[in-house]
Protein backbone atom coordinates (compact mmCIF):
# COMPACT_ATOMS: atom_id res chain seq x y z
CA UNK A 1 0.00 0.00 0.00
CA UNK A 2 1.28 3.43 -0.92
CA UNK A 3 1.76 5.76 2.03
CA UNK A 4 0.52 9.21 1.26
CA UNK A 5 2.15 12.30 2.68
CA UNK A 6 0.77 12.91 6.16
CA UNK A 7 -0.14 9.24 6.47
CA UNK A 8 0.18 7.28 9.69
CA UNK A 9 3.65 6.00 8.90
CA UNK A 10 5.07 9.44 8.31
CA UNK A 11 3.43 10.69 11.49
CA UNK A 12 4.98 7.81 13.43
CA UNK A 13 8.44 8.41 11.97
CA UNK A 14 8.04 12.11 12.74
CA UNK A 15 7.16 11.28 16.35
CA UNK A 16 10.17 8.96 16.70
CA UNK A 17 12.42 11.66 15.29
CA UNK A 18 11.07 14.37 17.57
CA UNK A 19 11.20 12.18 20.67
CA UNK A 20 14.67 10.98 19.74
CA UNK A 21 15.93 14.53 19.35
CA UNK A 22 14.35 15.63 22.64
CA UNK A 23 15.78 12.63 24.51
CA UNK A 24 19.25 13.34 23.05
CA UNK A 25 19.12 16.98 24.20
CA UNK A 26 17.88 15.89 27.61
CA UNK A 27 20.68 13.32 28.00
CA UNK A 28 23.28 15.91 27.04
CA UNK A 29 21.89 18.42 29.55
CA UNK A 30 21.79 15.71 32.21
CA UNK A 31 25.54 15.15 31.82
CA UNK A 32 26.21 18.90 31.80
CA UNK A 33 24.10 19.26 34.94
CA UNK A 34 26.17 16.61 36.74
CA UNK A 35 29.33 18.49 35.74
CA UNK A 36 28.05 21.91 36.75
CA UNK A 37 29.07 23.26 40.13
CA UNK A 38 29.53 26.62 41.78
CA UNK A 39 32.85 26.92 39.93
CA UNK A 40 31.26 26.50 36.54
CA UNK A 41 31.13 23.49 34.23
CA UNK A 42 33.95 21.01 34.67
CA UNK A 43 35.01 17.85 36.41
CA UNK A 44 35.35 18.59 40.13
CA UNK A 45 38.88 18.11 41.44
CA UNK A 46 38.28 16.87 44.96
CA UNK A 47 35.84 14.26 46.27
CA UNK A 48 34.08 14.43 42.93
CA UNK A 49 32.04 11.27 43.19
CA UNK A 50 30.33 12.20 46.44
CA UNK A 51 29.39 15.65 45.17
CA UNK A 52 28.12 14.26 41.90
CA UNK A 53 26.04 11.46 43.40
CA UNK A 54 24.75 13.14 46.55
CA UNK A 55 24.24 16.75 45.46
CA UNK A 56 24.13 17.09 41.71
CA UNK A 57 22.44 13.82 40.77
CA UNK A 58 19.31 14.31 42.91
CA UNK A 59 19.16 17.92 41.74
CA UNK A 60 19.31 16.88 38.06
CA UNK A 61 16.75 14.10 38.60
CA UNK A 62 14.40 16.53 40.33
CA UNK A 63 14.79 19.06 37.52
CA UNK A 64 13.77 16.35 35.04
CA UNK A 65 10.85 15.16 37.18
CA UNK A 66 9.56 18.68 37.87
CA UNK A 67 9.95 19.79 34.26
CA UNK A 68 8.25 16.64 32.95
CA UNK A 69 5.38 17.14 35.40
CA UNK A 70 4.86 20.77 34.42
CA UNK A 71 5.22 20.21 30.66
CA UNK A 72 2.97 17.16 30.41
CA UNK A 73 0.32 18.65 32.73
CA UNK A 74 0.27 21.88 30.75
CA UNK A 75 -0.19 19.98 27.48
CA UNK A 76 -2.92 17.73 28.90
CA UNK A 77 -4.83 20.62 30.49
CA UNK A 78 -4.62 22.70 27.31
CA UNK A 79 -5.99 19.70 25.43
CA UNK A 80 -8.74 19.03 27.94
CA UNK A 81 -9.81 22.67 28.26
CA UNK A 82 -9.29 23.26 24.51
CA UNK A 83 -7.57 26.45 25.50
CA UNK A 84 -3.95 27.23 24.61
CA UNK A 85 -3.71 29.56 27.62
CA UNK A 86 -4.40 26.84 30.18
CA UNK A 87 -1.58 25.79 32.47
CA UNK A 88 -1.38 23.90 35.77
CA UNK A 89 -1.89 27.14 37.75
CA UNK A 90 -5.31 27.66 36.17
CA UNK A 91 -6.91 24.79 38.06
CA UNK A 92 -5.53 25.85 41.44
CA UNK A 93 -3.21 22.90 42.07
CA UNK A 94 0.08 24.82 42.29
CA UNK A 95 -1.49 27.45 44.58
CA UNK A 96 -2.86 24.70 46.82
CA UNK A 97 0.56 23.05 47.03
CA UNK A 98 2.15 26.45 47.64
CA UNK A 99 -0.24 27.24 50.48
CA UNK A 100 0.39 23.85 52.11
CA UNK A 101 4.15 24.39 51.99
CA UNK A 102 3.89 28.00 53.22
CA UNK A 103 1.79 26.85 56.18
CA UNK A 104 4.47 24.25 56.95
CA UNK A 105 7.06 27.04 57.11
CA UNK A 106 4.74 29.40 58.99
CA UNK A 107 3.82 26.87 61.66
CA UNK A 108 7.48 26.06 62.20
CA UNK A 109 6.86 22.43 61.23
CA UNK A 110 9.47 22.64 58.49
CA UNK A 111 12.08 23.84 60.99
CA UNK A 112 11.41 20.81 63.17
CA UNK A 113 11.26 18.31 60.31
CA UNK A 114 12.69 19.17 56.91
CA UNK A 115 10.27 16.87 55.09
CA UNK A 116 7.28 18.71 56.58
CA UNK A 117 7.62 21.26 53.77
CA UNK A 118 7.11 18.91 50.80
CA UNK A 119 4.52 16.90 52.74
CA UNK A 120 2.59 20.10 53.47
CA UNK A 121 2.74 20.89 49.77
CA UNK A 122 1.36 17.46 48.85
CA UNK A 123 -1.51 17.79 51.32
CA UNK A 124 -2.28 21.30 50.08
CA UNK A 125 -2.35 20.10 46.45
CA UNK A 126 -4.64 17.17 47.33
CA UNK A 127 -7.10 19.38 49.24
CA UNK A 128 -7.14 22.00 46.46
CA UNK A 129 -7.81 19.31 43.85
CA UNK A 130 -10.69 17.80 45.81
CA UNK A 131 -12.13 21.28 46.34
CA UNK A 132 -11.84 22.22 42.66
CA UNK A 133 -13.41 18.95 41.46
CA UNK A 134 -16.25 19.27 43.98
CA UNK A 135 -16.92 22.90 43.05
CA UNK A 136 -16.85 22.11 39.33
CA UNK A 137 -19.58 19.49 39.72
CA UNK A 138 -19.94 16.15 38.04
CA UNK A 139 -21.56 17.21 34.80
CA UNK A 140 -20.10 20.65 34.20
CA UNK A 141 -17.84 21.17 31.24
CA UNK A 142 -14.50 22.92 30.87
CA UNK A 143 -15.87 26.31 31.96
CA UNK A 144 -16.92 25.30 35.48
CA UNK A 145 -13.52 23.65 35.97
CA UNK A 146 -11.66 26.86 35.03
CA UNK A 147 -13.96 29.00 37.18
CA UNK A 148 -13.60 26.84 40.28
CA UNK A 149 -9.84 26.51 39.64
CA UNK A 150 -9.44 30.29 39.47
CA UNK A 151 -11.52 30.68 42.64
CA UNK A 152 -9.43 28.14 44.58
CA UNK A 153 -6.19 29.62 43.22
CA UNK A 154 -7.08 33.16 44.33
CA UNK A 155 -8.20 31.99 47.76
CA UNK A 156 -4.94 30.06 48.21
CA UNK A 157 -2.86 33.02 47.01
CA UNK A 158 -4.67 35.33 49.44
CA UNK A 159 -4.04 32.94 52.33
CA UNK A 160 -0.38 32.70 51.33
CA UNK A 161 -0.08 36.50 51.50
CA UNK A 162 -1.81 36.44 54.89
CA UNK A 163 0.64 33.81 56.15
CA UNK A 164 3.45 36.03 54.90
CA UNK A 165 2.14 39.11 56.78
CA UNK A 166 1.62 37.07 59.90
CA UNK A 167 5.02 35.43 59.71
CA UNK A 168 6.32 34.78 63.25
CA UNK A 169 9.73 36.29 62.47
CA UNK A 170 11.59 37.90 59.54
CA UNK A 171 13.45 34.67 58.81
CA UNK A 172 10.22 32.76 58.24
CA UNK A 173 8.99 35.58 55.98
CA UNK A 174 12.19 35.46 53.91
CA UNK A 175 11.99 31.67 53.75
CA UNK A 176 8.41 31.84 52.49
CA UNK A 177 9.26 34.41 49.82
CA UNK A 178 12.29 32.47 48.60
CA UNK A 179 10.40 29.21 48.64
CA UNK A 180 7.65 30.72 46.52
CA UNK A 181 10.21 31.76 43.89
CA UNK A 182 11.03 28.12 43.24
CA UNK A 183 14.39 26.42 43.48
CA UNK A 184 16.12 23.06 43.30
CA UNK A 185 19.08 24.05 45.44
CA UNK A 186 19.99 21.83 48.41
CA UNK A 187 17.53 19.10 47.47
CA UNK A 188 18.46 15.52 48.31
CA UNK A 189 17.41 12.04 47.28
CA UNK A 190 14.72 12.22 49.96
CA UNK A 191 12.97 14.80 47.82
CA UNK A 192 13.32 12.56 44.78
CA UNK A 193 11.72 9.66 46.69
CA UNK A 194 8.90 11.89 47.96
CA UNK A 195 8.00 13.48 44.63
CA UNK A 196 9.07 10.75 42.20
CA UNK A 197 6.26 8.22 42.73
CA UNK A 198 3.51 10.86 42.62
CA UNK A 199 4.94 12.49 39.51
CA UNK A 200 5.40 9.10 37.80
CA UNK A 201 1.81 8.07 38.61
CA UNK A 202 0.50 11.43 37.38
CA UNK A 203 2.46 11.19 34.13
CA UNK A 204 1.20 7.65 33.45
CA UNK A 205 -2.38 8.87 33.96
CA UNK A 206 -1.86 11.83 31.61
CA UNK A 207 -0.16 9.73 28.91
CA UNK A 208 -2.90 7.08 29.04
CA UNK A 209 -5.67 9.54 28.18
CA UNK A 210 -4.37 10.91 24.89
CA UNK A 211 -7.20 9.48 22.79
CA UNK A 212 -9.78 11.29 24.92
CA UNK A 213 -7.92 14.57 24.48
CA UNK A 214 -7.80 14.05 20.70
CA UNK A 215 -11.52 13.28 20.63
CA UNK A 216 -12.24 16.53 22.50
CA UNK A 217 -10.95 18.44 19.45
CA UNK A 218 -14.49 17.89 18.16
CA UNK A 219 -16.15 19.34 21.26
CA UNK A 220 -17.85 17.49 24.09
CA UNK A 221 -20.69 16.05 21.97
CA UNK A 222 -18.20 14.92 19.35
CA UNK A 223 -15.92 13.32 21.93
CA UNK A 224 -18.78 11.46 23.61
CA UNK A 225 -19.88 10.19 20.22
CA UNK A 226 -16.36 8.78 19.85
CA UNK A 227 -16.90 6.71 22.97
CA UNK A 228 -15.23 9.04 25.48
CA UNK A 229 -16.70 9.37 28.97
CA UNK A 230 -16.11 13.09 29.57
CA UNK A 231 -16.56 12.84 33.34
CA UNK A 232 -13.96 10.09 33.61
CA UNK A 233 -11.60 11.92 31.30
CA UNK A 234 -11.79 15.05 33.44
CA UNK A 235 -11.17 13.08 36.60
CA UNK A 236 -8.14 11.40 34.99
CA UNK A 237 -6.63 14.62 33.61
CA UNK A 238 -7.17 16.67 36.77
CA UNK A 239 -5.94 13.86 39.02
CA UNK A 240 -2.92 13.21 36.79
CA UNK A 241 -2.01 16.92 36.70
CA UNK A 242 -2.64 17.25 40.44
CA UNK A 243 -0.36 14.31 41.31
CA UNK A 244 2.42 15.52 39.02
CA UNK A 245 2.25 19.28 39.61
CA UNK A 246 1.32 18.98 43.29
CA UNK A 247 4.39 16.84 43.96
CA UNK A 248 6.59 19.04 41.75
CA UNK A 249 5.49 22.22 43.55
CA UNK A 250 5.86 20.53 46.92
CA UNK A 251 9.58 19.87 46.34
CA UNK A 252 10.58 22.77 44.10
CA UNK A 253 8.24 25.65 44.89
CA UNK A 254 6.28 27.38 42.21
CA UNK A 255 7.97 27.32 38.84
CA UNK A 256 5.97 29.27 36.36
CA UNK A 257 5.59 29.42 32.61
CA UNK A 258 6.95 25.93 31.85
CA UNK A 259 3.48 24.39 31.60
CA UNK A 260 2.33 27.23 29.39
CA UNK A 261 5.22 27.83 27.04
CA UNK A 262 6.52 24.30 26.38
CA UNK A 263 3.29 22.93 24.85
CA UNK A 264 3.05 26.10 22.76
CA UNK A 265 6.53 25.68 21.35
CA UNK A 266 6.08 21.99 20.54
CA UNK A 267 2.48 22.01 19.28
CA UNK A 268 3.31 22.72 15.61
CA UNK A 269 5.91 19.92 15.67
CA UNK A 270 3.29 17.29 16.54
CA UNK A 271 0.65 18.41 14.05
CA UNK A 272 -1.29 20.14 16.86
CA UNK A 273 -2.50 16.73 18.05
CA UNK A 274 -3.16 16.78 21.84
CA UNK A 275 -2.30 13.10 22.37
CA UNK A 276 1.12 13.55 20.74
CA UNK A 277 1.74 16.84 22.51
CA UNK A 278 1.66 15.27 26.00
CA UNK A 279 4.77 13.03 25.66
CA UNK A 280 6.61 15.72 23.65
CA UNK A 281 5.88 18.37 26.31
CA UNK A 282 6.94 15.94 29.04
CA UNK A 283 10.40 15.81 27.43
CA UNK A 284 10.38 19.51 26.53
CA UNK A 285 9.47 20.56 30.06
CA UNK A 286 12.26 18.42 31.48
CA UNK A 287 14.70 20.04 29.04
CA UNK A 288 13.62 23.59 29.90
CA UNK A 289 13.79 23.13 33.69
CA UNK A 290 17.07 21.20 33.55
CA UNK A 291 18.63 23.86 31.28
CA UNK A 292 17.33 26.66 33.50
CA UNK A 293 18.72 24.96 36.60
CA UNK A 294 22.16 24.70 34.96
CA UNK A 295 22.00 28.36 33.95
CA UNK A 296 20.98 29.39 37.47
CA UNK A 297 24.09 27.75 38.88
CA UNK A 298 26.44 29.22 36.25
CA UNK A 299 25.06 32.78 36.38
CA UNK A 300 24.82 33.07 40.17
CA UNK A 301 26.84 30.39 41.97
CA UNK A 302 25.57 31.70 45.33
CA UNK A 303 21.96 31.13 44.42
CA UNK A 304 20.67 34.70 44.15
CA UNK A 305 18.85 33.92 40.93
CA UNK A 306 15.97 31.58 41.64
CA UNK A 307 14.91 28.85 39.23
CA UNK A 308 11.28 30.00 39.08
CA UNK A 309 12.43 33.51 38.24
CA UNK A 310 14.71 32.28 35.47
CA UNK A 311 12.08 30.03 33.83
CA UNK A 312 9.82 33.07 33.68
CA UNK A 313 12.67 35.20 32.30
CA UNK A 314 13.39 32.57 29.62
CA UNK A 315 9.71 31.85 29.03
CA UNK A 316 8.53 35.40 28.51
CA UNK A 317 10.66 36.18 25.42
CA UNK A 318 9.77 32.78 23.94
CA UNK A 319 6.15 33.59 24.51
CA UNK A 320 6.47 37.09 23.04
CA UNK A 321 8.15 35.59 20.00
CA UNK A 322 5.17 33.23 19.66
CA UNK A 323 2.78 36.19 19.87
CA UNK A 324 4.69 38.06 17.17
CA UNK A 325 4.87 34.92 15.02
CA UNK A 326 1.15 34.29 15.39
CA UNK A 327 0.40 37.91 14.53
CA UNK A 328 2.56 37.70 11.44
CA UNK A 329 0.72 34.61 10.24
CA UNK A 330 -2.69 36.16 10.91
CA UNK A 331 -1.89 39.38 9.05
CA UNK A 332 -2.71 39.36 5.36
CA UNK B 1 -29.81 -1.96 13.56
CA UNK B 2 -33.02 -0.12 14.31
CA UNK B 3 -32.81 2.95 16.51
CA UNK B 4 -36.12 3.81 18.13
CA UNK B 5 -37.39 6.33 20.62
CA UNK B 6 -40.69 6.24 22.48
CA UNK B 7 -42.30 8.77 24.78
CA UNK B 8 -39.20 10.92 24.63
CA UNK B 9 -39.18 14.07 26.77
CA UNK B 10 -36.13 16.28 27.09
CA UNK B 11 -35.54 19.59 28.85
CA UNK B 12 -32.56 21.84 28.35
CA UNK B 13 -31.86 24.33 31.17
CA UNK B 14 -35.26 23.39 32.66
CA UNK B 15 -37.10 24.39 29.48
CA UNK B 16 -38.98 21.51 27.84
CA UNK B 17 -37.62 21.01 24.33
CA UNK B 18 -39.12 17.65 23.35
CA UNK B 19 -42.25 16.01 24.66
CA UNK B 20 -43.74 12.65 23.87
CA UNK B 21 -41.64 12.10 20.76
CA UNK B 22 -41.58 8.71 19.07
CA UNK B 23 -39.42 7.91 16.02
CA UNK B 24 -38.01 4.82 14.36
CA UNK B 25 -34.80 4.95 12.33
CA UNK B 26 -34.79 1.72 10.37
CA UNK B 27 -32.07 0.04 8.30
CA UNK B 28 -32.26 0.65 4.58
CA UNK B 29 -34.03 3.99 4.84
CA UNK B 30 -33.12 7.64 5.24
CA UNK B 31 -35.31 9.39 7.76
CA UNK B 32 -35.47 13.16 7.36
CA UNK B 33 -36.20 15.44 10.30
CA UNK B 34 -37.78 18.71 9.21
CA UNK B 35 -39.33 21.56 11.12
CA UNK B 36 -38.83 25.24 11.87
CA UNK B 37 -35.89 26.61 13.89
CA UNK B 38 -36.19 25.60 17.51
CA UNK B 39 -38.59 22.73 16.78
CA UNK B 40 -36.21 20.29 18.47
CA UNK B 41 -34.49 18.60 15.52
CA UNK B 42 -30.98 18.90 16.92
CA UNK B 43 -32.06 17.90 20.41
CA UNK B 44 -33.84 14.85 19.01
CA UNK B 45 -30.69 13.79 17.16
CA UNK B 46 -28.58 14.35 20.28
CA UNK B 47 -31.06 12.32 22.35
CA UNK B 48 -30.94 9.50 19.78
CA UNK B 49 -27.13 9.58 20.00
CA UNK B 50 -27.33 9.25 23.78
CA UNK B 51 -25.94 12.72 24.47
CA UNK B 52 -28.71 14.26 26.57
CA UNK B 53 -30.42 13.26 29.79
CA UNK B 54 -33.99 12.12 29.19
CA UNK B 55 -36.85 13.37 31.37
CA UNK B 56 -39.00 10.49 30.19
CA UNK B 57 -39.11 7.78 27.54
CA UNK B 58 -36.35 5.66 26.18
CA UNK B 59 -34.07 5.21 23.19
CA UNK B 60 -33.49 1.64 22.10
CA UNK B 61 -31.11 0.02 19.68
CA UNK B 62 -32.60 -3.22 18.33
CA UNK B 63 -34.88 -3.25 21.35
CA UNK B 64 -32.17 -2.74 23.97
CA UNK B 65 -32.01 0.54 25.86
CA UNK B 66 -28.92 2.56 24.92
CA UNK B 67 -28.67 3.67 28.56
CA UNK B 68 -27.29 0.19 29.26
CA UNK B 69 -24.57 0.39 26.62
CA UNK B 70 -21.05 1.66 27.28
CA UNK B 71 -20.02 4.90 25.53
CA UNK B 72 -17.65 2.87 23.41
CA UNK B 73 -20.24 0.32 22.26
CA UNK B 74 -22.58 3.20 21.51
CA UNK B 75 -19.84 4.91 19.48
CA UNK B 76 -19.34 1.78 17.40
CA UNK B 77 -23.08 1.53 16.70
CA UNK B 78 -24.00 5.18 16.15
CA UNK B 79 -22.05 7.94 14.39
CA UNK B 80 -23.32 11.44 15.05
CA UNK B 81 -22.41 14.58 13.14
CA UNK B 82 -23.20 17.59 15.37
CA UNK B 83 -24.35 20.84 13.87
CA UNK B 84 -21.32 22.58 15.33
CA UNK B 85 -18.48 22.43 12.83
CA UNK B 86 -15.71 23.62 15.14
CA UNK B 87 -12.41 21.76 15.36
CA UNK B 88 -10.52 23.15 18.32
CA UNK B 89 -6.97 22.67 17.04
CA UNK B 90 -5.63 23.17 13.50
CA UNK B 91 -5.36 19.41 12.95
CA UNK B 92 -4.66 18.10 9.45
CA UNK B 93 -7.82 16.97 7.66
CA UNK B 94 -6.69 13.36 7.70
CA UNK B 95 -6.07 13.49 11.46
CA UNK B 96 -9.66 14.69 11.95
CA UNK B 97 -11.05 11.81 9.87
CA UNK B 98 -8.82 9.42 11.86
CA UNK B 99 -10.62 10.47 15.06
CA UNK B 100 -13.53 8.34 13.82
CA UNK B 101 -11.42 5.25 14.52
CA UNK B 102 -10.98 5.97 18.24
CA UNK B 103 -13.90 3.73 19.30
CA UNK B 104 -12.36 0.84 17.36
CA UNK B 105 -8.88 1.13 18.81
CA UNK B 106 -7.82 -0.87 21.80
CA UNK B 107 -5.35 0.86 24.06
CA UNK B 108 -2.85 3.39 22.82
CA UNK B 109 -1.98 1.28 19.77
CA UNK B 110 -1.45 3.28 16.61
CA UNK B 111 -3.41 3.14 13.42
CA UNK B 112 -3.86 -0.39 12.05
CA UNK B 113 -4.50 -1.51 8.47
CA UNK B 114 -8.28 -1.63 9.00
CA UNK B 115 -8.18 1.90 10.40
CA UNK B 116 -6.16 3.19 7.45
CA UNK B 117 -8.59 1.55 5.01
CA UNK B 118 -11.65 3.03 6.71
CA UNK B 119 -10.05 6.49 6.79
CA UNK B 120 -8.97 6.38 3.14
CA UNK B 121 -12.40 5.15 2.02
CA UNK B 122 -14.20 7.85 3.96
CA UNK B 123 -11.90 10.53 2.55
CA UNK B 124 -12.38 9.27 -1.00
CA UNK B 125 -16.16 9.17 -0.51
CA UNK B 126 -16.18 12.80 0.66
CA UNK B 127 -13.76 13.93 -2.08
CA UNK B 128 -11.24 15.29 0.41
CA UNK B 129 -8.20 13.17 -0.46
CA UNK B 130 -6.47 16.27 -1.85
CA UNK B 131 -7.04 18.10 1.44
CA UNK B 132 -5.42 15.38 3.60
CA UNK B 133 -2.51 17.48 4.88
CA UNK B 134 -4.30 20.82 5.08
CA UNK B 135 -5.07 22.17 8.56
CA UNK B 136 -8.85 22.20 8.98
CA UNK B 137 -8.77 25.83 10.09
CA UNK B 138 -7.64 26.84 6.62
CA UNK B 139 -10.47 25.00 4.87
CA UNK B 140 -13.73 26.61 3.77
CA UNK B 141 -16.85 25.88 5.79
CA UNK B 142 -18.10 23.40 3.21
CA UNK B 143 -14.76 21.62 2.99
CA UNK B 144 -14.61 21.37 6.78
CA UNK B 145 -18.17 19.99 6.76
CA UNK B 146 -17.04 17.25 4.37
CA UNK B 147 -13.99 16.45 6.53
CA UNK B 148 -16.20 16.14 9.62
CA UNK B 149 -18.71 13.99 7.78
CA UNK B 150 -15.85 11.75 6.66
CA UNK B 151 -14.98 11.36 10.36
CA UNK B 152 -18.50 10.04 10.97
CA UNK B 153 -18.19 7.69 7.97
CA UNK B 154 -14.83 6.35 9.19
CA UNK B 155 -16.62 5.28 12.37
CA UNK B 156 -18.27 2.52 10.24
CA UNK B 157 -21.39 2.46 12.37
CA UNK B 158 -24.70 0.79 11.60
CA UNK B 159 -26.56 4.00 12.40
CA UNK B 160 -25.65 7.47 11.10
CA UNK B 161 -27.21 10.60 12.59
CA UNK B 162 -26.32 13.92 10.96
CA UNK B 163 -27.45 17.41 11.87
CA UNK B 164 -27.73 19.39 8.63
CA UNK B 165 -24.95 17.51 6.85
CA UNK B 166 -25.44 19.59 3.68
CA UNK B 167 -25.14 22.98 5.43
CA UNK B 168 -22.54 25.09 3.61
CA UNK B 169 -21.95 22.51 0.88
CA UNK B 170 -22.03 23.51 -2.79
CA UNK B 171 -24.78 21.84 -4.87
CA UNK B 172 -22.46 19.21 -6.30
CA UNK B 173 -21.12 18.12 -2.93
CA UNK B 174 -24.55 18.34 -1.26
CA UNK B 175 -25.97 16.03 -3.90
CA UNK B 176 -22.92 13.77 -3.68
CA UNK B 177 -23.36 13.46 0.07
CA UNK B 178 -27.05 12.60 -0.15
CA UNK B 179 -26.43 10.10 -2.94
CA UNK B 180 -23.76 8.51 -0.75
CA UNK B 181 -26.24 8.31 2.14
CA UNK B 182 -28.66 6.67 -0.27
CA UNK B 183 -26.07 4.01 -1.12
CA UNK B 184 -25.22 3.51 2.57
CA UNK B 185 -28.92 3.05 3.30
CA UNK B 186 -29.15 0.53 0.48
CA UNK B 187 -26.29 -1.37 2.15
CA UNK B 188 -28.46 -1.66 5.24
CA UNK B 189 -27.47 1.30 7.39
CA UNK B 190 -30.09 3.24 9.32
CA UNK B 191 -29.78 6.98 8.66
CA UNK B 192 -31.43 10.07 10.10
CA UNK B 193 -30.65 13.61 8.96
CA UNK B 194 -32.00 17.01 9.92
CA UNK B 195 -32.52 19.10 6.79
CA UNK B 196 -33.69 22.61 6.00
CA UNK B 197 -33.75 22.15 2.23
CA UNK B 198 -37.20 20.66 1.76
CA UNK B 199 -36.62 19.88 -1.92
CA UNK B 200 -33.65 17.72 -1.01
CA UNK B 201 -35.65 16.17 1.84
CA UNK B 202 -38.49 15.35 -0.56
CA UNK B 203 -36.04 13.87 -3.03
CA UNK B 204 -33.79 11.78 -0.80
CA UNK B 205 -35.60 10.90 2.41
CA UNK B 206 -37.65 7.72 2.43
CA UNK B 207 -39.41 8.69 5.65
CA UNK B 208 -39.99 12.15 7.07
CA UNK B 209 -40.60 13.24 10.65
CA UNK B 210 -42.08 16.71 10.96
CA UNK B 211 -41.28 18.34 14.29
CA UNK B 212 -43.13 21.34 15.60
CA UNK B 213 -42.56 22.88 19.01
CA UNK B 214 -40.98 19.78 20.41
CA UNK B 215 -43.66 17.37 19.23
CA UNK B 216 -44.02 15.10 16.23
CA UNK B 217 -46.55 16.82 13.96
CA UNK B 218 -46.45 14.03 11.41
CA UNK B 219 -44.31 11.03 10.57
CA UNK B 220 -44.31 8.43 7.84
CA UNK B 221 -43.35 7.86 4.22
CA UNK B 222 -42.29 11.11 2.54
CA UNK B 223 -45.15 11.31 0.05
CA UNK B 224 -47.78 11.00 2.77
CA UNK B 225 -46.17 13.45 5.16
CA UNK B 226 -44.88 16.26 2.96
CA UNK B 227 -48.08 17.89 1.79
CA UNK B 228 -48.39 21.60 1.12
CA UNK B 229 -51.07 21.95 3.81
CA UNK B 230 -49.00 20.29 6.52
CA UNK B 231 -45.82 22.19 5.66
CA UNK B 232 -47.77 25.46 5.67
CA UNK B 233 -49.26 24.63 9.04
CA UNK B 234 -45.91 23.75 10.59
CA UNK B 235 -43.66 26.37 9.01
CA UNK B 236 -46.21 29.20 8.98
CA UNK B 237 -45.58 29.99 5.34
CA UNK B 238 -47.21 28.78 2.13
CA UNK B 239 -45.41 26.28 -0.11
CA UNK B 240 -45.59 25.48 -3.80
CA UNK B 241 -44.90 21.87 -4.59
CA UNK B 242 -44.12 20.66 -8.08
CA UNK B 243 -42.27 18.02 -10.00
CA UNK B 244 -39.59 19.01 -12.47
CA UNK B 245 -37.96 16.37 -14.66
CA UNK B 246 -39.28 13.81 -12.20
CA UNK B 247 -37.70 15.57 -9.19
CA UNK B 248 -39.80 17.01 -6.36
CA UNK B 249 -39.53 20.78 -5.83
CA UNK B 250 -40.72 22.42 -2.61
CA UNK B 251 -40.58 26.23 -2.58
CA UNK B 252 -41.82 28.64 0.10
CA UNK B 253 -43.99 31.24 -1.62
CA UNK B 254 -44.70 33.95 0.94
CA UNK B 255 -43.91 35.13 4.41
CA UNK B 256 -47.56 34.77 5.43
CA UNK B 257 -49.67 31.68 5.09
CA UNK B 258 -52.00 31.78 2.07
CA UNK B 259 -55.69 32.15 2.67
CA UNK B 260 -57.31 28.92 3.68
CA UNK B 261 -54.13 27.48 5.15
CA UNK B 262 -54.04 27.39 8.89
CA UNK B 263 -51.17 29.26 10.48
CA UNK B 264 -49.18 28.18 13.51
CA UNK B 265 -51.04 28.42 16.77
Amino acid sequence: MIERAGGPRRARIGAYRLHGALVAVLALLFVVSLLTGPAGVGIPARAPWLIVTQIRLPRALLAILVGAALGASGAALQGYLRNPLAEPGVIGISSGAGLGAVLAIHSGASAALSLALPLGGLIGAALATILVLTLAGRHGGALTLILSGVAVASAATALMSLALSLAPNPFAAVEIVFWLLGSLADRSFEHVWIAGPFIAAGLVLLLANGAGLDALSLGEDGAQNLGIDIGRLRLAVVTGAALAVGAATAVAGSIGFVGLVVPHLLRPLVGHQPSRLVPASLLGGAILVLAADILVRIVTPNGELRLGVLTALIGTPLFLWLVVDTRRRLEP
Amino acid sequence: MTLAAVGLAVSLARRPVLSDVAVRIVPGRITGLIGPNGAGKSTLLRALAGLVTLDAGSVTLDGRSIAGLSRRDLARAIAFLPQERTVHWPLAARAVVALGRIPHRSGPAGEGAADARAIDEAMAAMDIVALADRPVGELSGGERGRVLFARALAQKSAVILADEPTAGLDPAHALGLLELLNRLAAEGRAIAIALHDLSLAARFCHDVVVLSRGRVAAAGPRAEVMTAERLAAVFGVGFAMATLDGLPIVVPIGTRPNGGLSSRG
